[in-house]
């Protein structure tokens, strides 16, 4: 479904991504892990079209999309979430889902009215629709989270590139967002790539479980394994795995 | 969508979307009040002729004619909020688009003979293709870049017409336009040039706010917040702004087409001045960040402020002017529309920036 | 011909260190505020009108009318400092316009206290006649200012570079949010540099006071200058600007001498916009002020 190959971005002298290679199978769920700085935002920014890459090719459902614009590949199916929550702080929660669905490919024939209704839908997946008319401003950063989900889902994506759903959630919320993602993902048909700093989570949410360091892909198999390849251990020397 | 269902309800909306119920409250003021406006503003001038005969020394005649500079105001905020939200950038060059609108219609009539009806679609036409040539900018450059080309476009136009001053006439204009009206009688004329202006606000008031109020004002309004995400929730920002550009820039260069054909000449030094640009932009801040209906309340404003002070203060009006209307900047953060405008959440209130990168 | 080249090459020299002068201000201001002063341009009015309000009007003798108006527009920067761009510093749009707004305040009270017909005229001449450069002949006054203005871009690179006070606003310019960090006065920092910025376009003013003729709208035609200089420069860096004051003169000389004098801003503001356009960064590509 998705095939990376050969993807390199570098950032003046810095080489952010490295020949980095793998593919995607519809309904996979992957977890990309590497300590900070290790390159996953920008790949996931690479893949969503942030930033052209250097050299390589990105190709999704057998078609190139190396060259193709952020909004482009949007509509055909590859919806991400940020890092810190991106979302339109003097909008309330249900505008911010509703230009998702405006934005996704059959939203160019919705009428506002439709693309709320719908909008309010996708809120209510994730118990958010009491909060519609909050501004995104008041909401505290779990609802953050969801509504950034909500908004990912609205798009009616293919691929799910989620880039840190946990950060800045206590233990029990955390729990909750990886139920919910899990939950999507069936409902949805989803494919999913996760980047994500809290392991213990992810390690039992996810089957396959692709390793970045220094911008290179150093690992890329289940999630037992990957625990003792000796590189890995390696990258996260001082950091807890598992 | 087959799984949607609308049902209209007294001041609200049901809608029944995937199995659920929804309702959505639609307030009477969004349609009561453009109603009540459109009926003052109708009624204004035939009050001002009959009743207020003189007050601060004002003539009726001259408060008609500053009444019709309110309108040729609101004439260019009118697009100009719709151009700062989509674009998602603020300008500082709209009188450019109206020096370009009044010089197409000054020298196709003068030179080719061509009738206002004629020059009408020209100057719109003319901003529209200028405005589309200068599109990318809006998409290269980034805040205070952007607000500072579009400073210095009027400069150039002002460089130019004093180059080529046997083409523009340079500070004597282009004299000889064909009046839009003349029927011989002062009032009369002056009254109708007042209803064809307000007419021309209407009829932008209307279109703007069904745009703002559609899909794709909606998705302007993502765009002037943060370009990346809409970018990356699939809108075609490239696209939406340049469309945005060209269609504002040719509707503010119809101002300056009625400006031609109200003076009866066109001077392109006496509207590429700092101060009209001023006068322009505090239109737009006082309106209220955003607000269209704002933009005309603060156009009469300003416009009568404008009229009272020449007459009381002479040759200091200027001064005096410009002072309250800092004042006002100072004391009214969310312009005239902020006062009337409580917090309600459902309407997304633009916020109206220049980003430092 | 040959004439043609020596008067290109000695009034790209003589505009070039003209328009430093002139954006030399603008720039600092830029640099280390990191806002646009759209109300530079009455700087020069206050200096020339208020020297003139208090030679004249008040009746002091000339020398201190020079110095007490020089106060004048420190005071004026202050207070735009403290009154506009202090209440407006996260809201850019409305300072531009309160900026412009004071701007064209100031204008219009120069234009009611002495209109052209006063005939002011500032005796600040300090070479009179004219130099002959080869086939070239300069007014003195310009050649003079010319040097003036070298000379206080070489005094403020000193302070910028030497003094404690420059260095630690060359690192606010680098970055504003890390010398808050290490505990900068900023309010202090802002108005220094805002009151040092304003005296170089009050030395200009009051230098060329006697060769160009002084009306209350000559702001706008030098602020003009300053704008174009900094943009092409790179806001807010003297060594860009150093380098955009010459080519603009370059191509004001060029352009006024071999094609049309009319031309001479047109072509510059041009050159500069599509600089803008396609470079927005400038000449220089720092974001620091030096």
């Amino acid at each position: 479904m998705l095939e990376v190959s050969n993807l390199t971005k570098r950032f003046g002298g810095v080489i952010a991504v490295n020949e980095v290679s793998f593919e995607v199978e519809k309904g996979e769920i992957i977890g990309l892990i590497g300590p900070n700085g290790a390159g996953k935002s920008t790949l996931v920014n690479l893949i969503s079209g942030f930033y052209l890459p250097d050299s390589g090719k990105i190709r999704f459902l057998g078609e190139d999309i190396t060259k193709k614009k952020m909004h482009e590949r949007a509509k055909m199916g590859i919806a991400r979430t940020f890092q810190n929550p991106r979302l339109i702080s003097n909008m309330t929660a249900i505008m911010n889902v509703m230009y998702a669905v405006l934005g996704s490919e059959r939203g160019s024939k919705l009428s506002l009215v439709e693309a709320y209704g719908e909008a309010a839908y996708y809120l209510d997946i994730f118990d958010m629709l009491k909060k519609r008319d909050v501004l995104v401003a008041d909401l505290p950063i779990y609802e953050l989270r969801l509504l950034e989900l909500a908004r990912a889902l609205a798009l009616k994506p293919k691929i799910l590139l989620i880039d840190e759903a946990m950060a800045g959630l206590n233990p029990a919320e955390a729990e909750r967002v990886s139920k919910l993602i899990n939950r999507i993902r069936e409902e949805f048909d989803l494919t999913i790539i996760w980047i994500e700093h809290v392991l213990k989570i992810i390690m039992r949410s996810v089957e396959r479980i692709l390793v970045m360091h220094y911008g290179k892909l150093i690992a890329d198999d289940t999630p037992e394994k990957v625990v003792r390849m000796p590189e890995v251990v390696e990258a996260y020397i001082g950091e807890e795995v598992v | 969508m087959s799984i949607l269902k609308l049902e209209p309800r007294r001041g609200r909306m049901i809608i029944h979307a995937f199995g659920r119920k929804y309702d959505w409250i639609i307030e009477p003021r969004y349609w009561r009040n453009p109603i009540i406006g459109v009926i003052t503003l109708l009624a204004l001038p035939l009050l001002m002729y009959f009743f207020a005969t003189g007050v601060f020394g004002i003539r009726p005649v001259a408060l008609l004619s500053a009444l019709i500079f309110a309108n040729i105001l609101a004439m260019i905020g009118t697009p100009l909020v719709l151009q700062i939200i989509g674009t998602g950038r603020v300008s500082f060059g709209p009188h450019f688009f109206v020096a370009v609108g009044g010089y197409t219609a000054a020298l196709l009539s003068k030179n080719y003979g061509f009738s206002p009806a004629l020059t009408l679609p020209a100057s719109f036409f003319m901003g529209a293709l200028i405005g589309l040539g200068l599109s990318p900018i809006t998409i290269i450059s980034r805040g205070i870049y952007f607000v500072l080309i579009t400073l210095l476009l009027p400069f150039i136009l002002w460089e130019l017409t004093y180059w080529r001053s046997d083409v523009f006439g340079a500070e004597t204009g282009i004299p000889g336009v064909p009046l839009l009206i003349f029927t011989g009688d002062v009032v009369l004329d002056i009254m109708i040039y007042y209803y064809v202006s307000i007419a021309m606000v209407l009829i932008l008031l209307f279109f703007t706010d069904r745009v703002m109020r559609s899909r794709y004002g909606f998705m302007m309004g993502v765009i002037n917040e943060d370009e990346e995400v809409a970018l990356s929730y699939g809108i075609d920002v490239a696209k939406i702004k340049v469309i945005t550009f060209t269609l504002t820039s040719g509707a503010i260069a119809v101002a300056g087409w009625f400006l031609a054909h109200y003076q009866g000449s066109f001077t392109g030094p006496v509207w590429l001045q700092p101060s009209f640009l001023i006068l322009i932009l505090l239109t737009t801040t006082l309106g209220g960040k955003g607000a269209v209906y704002g933009v005309i309340a603060s156009a009469y404003f300003i416009a009568t402020l404008r009229e009272v002070t020449r007459t009381q203060f002479g040759e200091m009006s200027v001064v005096v002017l410009f002072i309250i209307l800092l004042i006002l900047l100072y004391i009214l953060p969310e312009g005239f529309w902020g006062l009337y405008r409580k917090r309600r959440y459902r309407e997304y209130v633009p916020s109206i920036r220049i980003r430092r990168a | 011909m040959l004439d043609v080249a020596a008067l290109i090459f000695s009034y790209t020299f003589i505009f070039g260190s003209l328009y430093l002068g002139i954006a030399l201000g603008f720039t600092i201001i830029t640099g280390v505020l990191r806002i646009f002063h759209l109300g530079y341009g009455a700087i020069f009015l206050i200096a020339a009108y208020g020297t003139w309000m208090f030679w004249k009007d008040v009746g002091f003798g000339f020398i201190e009318s020079i110095v007490l108006s020089f106060a004048l527009v420190a005071l004026f920067s202050f207070l735009i400092y403290q009154v506009v761009i202090k209440k407006f510093w996260e809201m850019e749009d409305y300072l531009l316009a309160a900026l412009i707004a004071v701007f064209i305040i100031i204008e219009e009270l120069v234009n009611y206290a002495y209109p052209e017909i006063v005939g002011v005229y500032l005796p600040t001449t300090i070479i009179e006649g004219s130099i002959s450069i080869g086939p070239a002949s300069i007014p003195g006054q310009l050649a003079a200012t010319s040097v003036i203005a070298i000379l206080m871009v070489i005094c403020y690179l000193l302070i910028f570079t030497k003094t404690k006070t420059g260095l630690i606003m060359r690192a606010i310019s680098q970055d504003i949010f890390a010398s808050q960090l290490v505990g900068v006065n900023f309010d202090r920092m802002f108005i220094v540099a805002m009151i040092l910025a304003s005296l170089p376009p009050a030395i200009i003013m009051l230098l060329i006071a006697p060769i160009w003729a002084l009306n209350p709208f000559i702001g706008w035609p030098l602020f003009t200058y300053a704008i174009v200089v900094s943009v092409l420069g790179g806001l807010g860096n003297l060594r860009g600007t150093i380098m955009a004051s010459y080519i603009i003169g370059f191509i004001h000389a060029a352009v006024g001498f071999s094609l049309d004098p009319r031309l001479m801003l047109l072509a510059s503001l041009v050159v500069v916009v599509a600089v803008l356009v396609f470079r927005p960064e400038g000449l220089a590509r720092a974001e620091t002020i030096w």
